[in-house]
This record gives structure tokens, C-alpha cells and sequence, in this order.
């Protein structure tokens, strides 16, 4: 059995909804189902979410890593080459507080970079189910299918108002 | 003007991207011409040593520092200012975000170029790399200097992350509108983005932390860079509240910086749909905010030292107030706070022409300011006897000035290749504004998109 994508697109999010409800009905799952827009839109999610994001854990980790990064850097150095500069202890709080701040913001903007590109799935540059004019609005739902299920998925697409249909 | 729908303002904010006309490459040359100058005069400098820039004691800071801090404070436009808009959820800053942000990135860009041109020897750069020399001894963390590095580079990582991040679904329309070599830069830039449900939430989630993160960043590299000057113990420098009144600075001039970017990004163009004379009009206040806080701040430091008295402090003081500086800093009370103060405050004066007008008076202003807390100070040291005097080589006065051409170029450079508006973030304040109208009209309205009939910002 090849499967396919079907890819509907509607003119509003209502009527995308209702194609997704359809489609469930039908028995298709969710996970063989994504909804692509040029904008997020507000309000109830189109699809269910299994995992939702993690990306605070990812700046909070970044954050924790920088904060000891940045102590390690500016502690163990000090220590490694003791040297009295300007009448200052040898490790002074003051000033390993602010590199630690400092290192402590810059892991978390990194971290959320990373977080982002890892539960995103990008860079991927694979052929996956794409609508290019979705970029001049309205909303395209792409419904994994095999061959025996084309018929049905077709029928409830057309059905909520999908305005076209392309099998890719 | 009807509201256009999401083709049309992909048509509207990518046109720059693909047509440029005579206007954009006379600008181009001569941006690069101004440019160009910098780069001979540093060569210059390279080749027959610092001396070239006519530094001399006692004054060893002279325009090169005054330049560095003045780009470190026009950086605080966009980063900040888009920060806090985003965190507060003001809708007016929708098509302002990107111009902003942008302003960031270059203006630090310049300005990190400054320690580089001041240090003399620019290949000895590496010294600053926490890394350990042949001695292994490691960079000095207890400096100002190695603070100014550590926090420039988080901030200058953190700023172009939050450029890109909203710029990726923006990448991806211009990927599915372009042809040939711009088609495989924007496939590459946009890294595979689909605009799925997924994506979609977890860009808003990166961009809302993103937001909380870059503000305190942001107040903590400017007030760094007081530091350089506060940790010392110099006659009017050694004083508390630098950390915030460079902070009051920096976002003050960042916010006239981006005012005169608006005008011309509009202009040049043809964005007057877009950014509409509101939007103008609300950055026209959070500047007029900022003049007053700036006098408020200035005058608190003058009173203090002017009350306090001590001998040390006195000679800058009456430098500055009716001695060799005395019009240059009068100049600047009038360009930060004279001039801008009714034109800011009296509605029927808020017209974009004067806002400009006020914006280039304070740029001017500011960067007086940055002047006259450095060569004063430096000039009148505590011992009489090592008084001296300061002025800039024409070299110097070269960099300094071609930066403002290198700044530019760069900003233009990129509003080639990147829309100056968020076109997702435009759409997305549509979607609100048509969902806000019919819960106004309706409260049971569900929330369709509909590009409404209201524009963000209204």
C-alpha cells in the first residue's frame, strides 16, 4: 500500500476544523494530520498535542549551564594564576556575579535557539506535504492516506468546504 | 484605505526585496564612498600607528570612545523597545519590530568596531578571547573591559537570535515568491519552515522567551558601559547612578534613531500604508517620556557634584557649564530637551516632519553628551598640574563619522534582503484586530480570520 498526502485547502479556519472533526470521525488519526498557515491563529489548537513545548526547560537548562559556566571561567582562572589585582580578593563576588549574569542570559539564548530548532524539526529541507500558497492566506490540511482511505478523506475534505484538493 | 489582504501585503512588504530602483544604488555608492572613509583612516592608522588618531595625555578617550558609547546606546532601539512592546502585547508595534530590531544588530555591529580601532594595535585583539596565553595566564574578569566583552557578545548573540527567529516564516514567503540565486539564499534561511501548528507555537514561545531574556540584557550592557567610566575614580565619574542614566541615554537615542529608520524606510519604499502616522505618533510619546527622564537625570548629576562641591569635581563642573565646554553643552540641553520637548508634547506639533526634526536634534544632542562626559573628566584629572587639552585628529574625526555611512549602508543592505516589516506579525495583528471588532459587534463571534477593516494600531 503507497501512502499519500492529500492536501486540502480552505479559505477559513473554521471550515479546516470541521474537516479535521470529519476526518476523525472517519477514523483517521490525528498524528496523520498537520495544518499548515502563513500566521498562527488564535484559539482552540486545530490538531491535539501529544508533547507539548518544552522550550522554558531548554532556557532554564541553558541558563543553569551558562550560570556555571561562567562561574567555572571566572573562579578557576582566578585560582589558577593567583594574582592580587587592584586590591581585590582573589576571586571576587562582585565581579564573578556579573560575568556569571552575563554567561547565565547568553546559555539561555542559546539554549532556546537550540530547543526551538530541535521540536521544530528545522533546518529540514526534506519533501515533505508543502502548499506553497498558503503564504497568501487561508489553510491548508495535510492528511497522510493510503490507498484505501483516498476515496473517504477526499469526500470529508470536499465536504467542509476545501476549496482544493491536490493528492502529492 | 481598505485593508489589504494577506497576497497584498506580500506583494507590498516583499516589492523591495525584488525591485530596486536608480534612487536605492546612488545611496548604495554613496553610503559606500562615506563608508570607505573609515576604512582608509583606520588603514592609515594601522600603517603609521596610533599616533595618527592624536591621542595624547591626559585625554586618551577622545571620539573613538564617544562613538563606541553613543552606537552602544543607539543599539538599545530596537532589542529593548521591540522587547518590552512584545512582553506588554502593544499592538501598534507590529510593522515597527523588524525596523527595530534590525537597528540593533548593525548599530552594535558598528560600535563593537570602536574597542577594535582604539586598542592600536587591532591584531592583538585576541588578547580579550577567554583563552590562556603562552604563560597560561587567563583575560583579567575583574576588568570593566573584559565585562564590556562578555556583555556585548551576549548581547549582540541575543539580538541577531531574536532578528531571526521571526524573520524565519518571513524567509519562507520570500522563498516561495522568489526565482533562481534569491530563491536557494531564502530556502536556506528558512530552514524548511511549513508554518505548521507545531512550528507555529513553539516560534511565538521562543520569541515571547526570547523577549524576557534580551530585556535585562539589554540594561545590563549599557549600564557595563558606565561602568568603564564609573569604576574609576575620575572627577564626575565616579558616581552611582551612571548605570541607569546611561541606560535612560541609550534608550533615548535608540528611539530617535529608529523614528528617522521609520521615515526613511517608509519613504524609500513606499511603506505609507504600513507605517502609518499613529505608529509615529506613539513612539513620539515614549520619546517625549524619555526627554523628561533624561533632564531628570541629568539634572540630579549636576546638582549633586555642583552641591557637593569638592575640589576635584569643580573644574569639570564649571568646564562644563560656562568654561571651554560650555556651548557644546548647551547645545546639548537644547537638542535633548528644548527643542524636542514641545514639539513631543503639544499634539498639533506631533507631525512626522518635526518628529524627525526633534529625532535628529537629539541624536545630535546625545552623542554631545557621550563627548562631555568623557574629555572633560579626562581633561581636568585631580592634580592641576596634569590639565591639558583635547582635540580630535582628523583621522579620528574620519571614523567617527564614516561609521554613521557604514551604519546606514548596512541597514539598507539588509532591507534588501529582508522585509522591514514582519509580514506574518502584520497578518497575525489583522487576524486580532477583526477578531477584537467582532466581539465588540458580536460577543458571541467566533474568531475567524477575516483580514479585518482595522489596521494594527488603531
Amino acid at each position: 500500500m503507497t501512502q499519500t498526502w492529500c492536501l486540502a485547502k480552505f479559505s477559513k479556519p473554521l471550515d479546516a476544523r470541521l474537516a479535521i472533526r470529519r476526518l476523525l470521525q472517519e477514523g483517521i488519526q490525528p498524528e496523520s494530520m498537520e495544518v499548515m498557515t502563513s500566521q498562527p491563529i488564535h484559539g482552540e489548537p486545530f490538531l491535539p498535542e501529544k508533547k507539548p513545548t518544552k522550550l522554558r526547560t531548554w532556557a532554564l537548562c541553558g541558563a543553569a549551564l551558562g550560570l556555571l559556566g561562567g562561574f567555572a571561567l571566572s573562579t578557576v582562572t582566578a585560582l589558577n594564576y593567583p594574582l592580587i589585582k587592584g586590591g581585590m580578593p582573589i576571586v571576587s563576588p562582585w565581579t564573578v556575579g556579573l560575568i556569571t549574569y552575563e554567561t547565565t542570559m547568553l546559555g539561555a539564548v542559546l539554549a532556546t535557539l537550540v530547543g526551538l530548532l530541535v521540536e521544530t524539526g528545522l533546518p529540514n529541507f526534506k519533501n515533505l506535504p508543502y502548499d506553497p500558497s498558503v503564504v497568501d492566506g487561508g489553510v491548508v490540511l495535510a492528511v497522510a492516506c493510503g490507498d484505501n482511505s483516498r476515496a473517504s478523506v477526499e469526500s470529508a475534505v470536499s465536504a467542509a468546504g476545501a476549496t482544493r484538493v491536490n493528492w502529492v | 484605505m481598505a485593508t489589504p489582504n494577506e497576497a497584498q501585503i506580500n506583494r507590498d512588504l516583499l516589492a523591495p526585496l525584488f525591485k530596486t530602483g536608480p534612487k536605492y544604488y546612488i545611496a548604495l555608492a554613496l553610503l559606500g564612498a562615506l563608508t570607505s572613509v573609515v576604512f582608509i583612516a583606520w588603514a592609515v592608522q594601522l600603517v603609521y600607528g596610533i599616533g595618527m588618531s592624536g591621542k595624547n595625555r591626559p585625554s586618551f578617550w577622545g571620539l573613538y570612545i564617544t562613538t563606541f558609547v553613543f552606537w552602544i546606546g543607539i543599539s538599545h532601539a530596537g532589542t529593548l523597545i521591540s522587547a518590552i512592546l512584545r512582553v506588554v502585547q502593544a499592538e501598534w508595534r507590529r510593522p515597527i519590530t523588524r525596523c527595530a530590531e534590525a537597528i540593533t544588530t548593525f548599530a552594535l555591529i558598528t560600535g563593537s568596531l570602536f574597542p577594535l580601532i582604539h586598542l592600536g594595535r587591532a591584531w592583538l585583539f585576541y588578547w580579550m578571547v577567554p583563552i590562556p596565553n603562552s604563560r597560561y595566564l587567563w583575560p583579567n574578569f575583574q576588568s570593566p573591559l573584559m565585562w564590556d566583552f562578555i556583555a556585548i557578545n551576549t548581547y549582540l548573540t541575543g539580538s541577531v537570535t531574536y532578528l531571526y527567529l521571526p524573520m524565519i516564516p518571513d524567509m519562507a514567503v520570500a522563498r516561495d515568491k522568489a526565482t533562481g540565486w534569491r530563491q536557494k539564499m531564502y530556502r536556506t534561511l528558512a530552514l524548511g519552515w511549513r508554518g505548521t501548528e507545531r512550528q507555529w507555537v513553539r516560534l511565538e514561545k521562543a520569541i515571547s522567551i526570547m523577549a524576557l531574556i534580551i530585556i535585562p540584557v539589554a540594561v545590563s550592557v549599557h549600564t557595563i558601559v558606565s561602568w568603564d567610566f564609573a569604576m574609576t575614580v575620575m572627577p564626575m565619574w565616579h558616581s552611582t547612578i551612571f548605570g541607569p542614566y546611561f541606560v535612560v541615554g541609550a534608550i533615548f537615542s535608540g528611539i530617535a534613531a529608529l523614528l528617522i529608520a521609520m521615515v526613511l524606510i517608509r519613504h524609500y519604499f513606499h511603506l505609507e500604508n504600513y507605517l502609518e502616522p499613529i505608529h509615529f505618533d506613539n513612539l513620539a510619546k515614549m520619546l517625549f517620556a524619555m526627554s523628561l527622564l533624561w533632564f531628570y537625570f541629568t539634572f540630579t548629576e549636576y546638582l549633586v557634584t555642583w552641591y557637593g562641591n569638592e575640589a576635584p569635581e569643580m573644574p569639570v563642573f564649571w568646564s562644563k557649564i560656562s568654561g571651554r565646554f560650555a556651548p557644546l553643552f548647551w547645545l546639548m540641553v537644547v537638542c535633548n530637551f528644548v527643542i524636542p520637548f514641545p514639539i513631543l508634547a503639544i499634539k498639533k506639533l506631533r507631525t512626522i516632519p518635526l518628529i524627525v526634526f526633534a529625532s535628529s536634534c537629539i541624536l545630535v544632542g546625545m552623542w554631545l553628551e557621550r563627548f562631555l562626559i568623557i574629555v572633560p573628566t579626562l581633561t581636568h584629572p585631580y592634580l592641576p598640574y596634569n590639565y591639558g587639552t583635547y582635540w580630535p585628529s582628523l583621522t579620528e574625526a574620519a571614523i567617527a563619522t564614516g561609521t554613521l555611512g557604514l551604519f546606514v549602508l548596512l541597514y539598507f543592505l539588509f532591507a534588501k534582503f529582508s522585509p522591514m516589516i514582519s509580514i506574518w506579525e502584520y497578518e497575525e495583528g489583522l487576524q486580532v484586530a477583526s477578531k477584537h471588532a467582532g466581539e465588540l459587534a458580536d460577543p458571541s463571534f467566533a474568531g475567524q480570520i477575516v483580514p479585518g477593516d482595522v489596521h494594527p494600531g488603531h
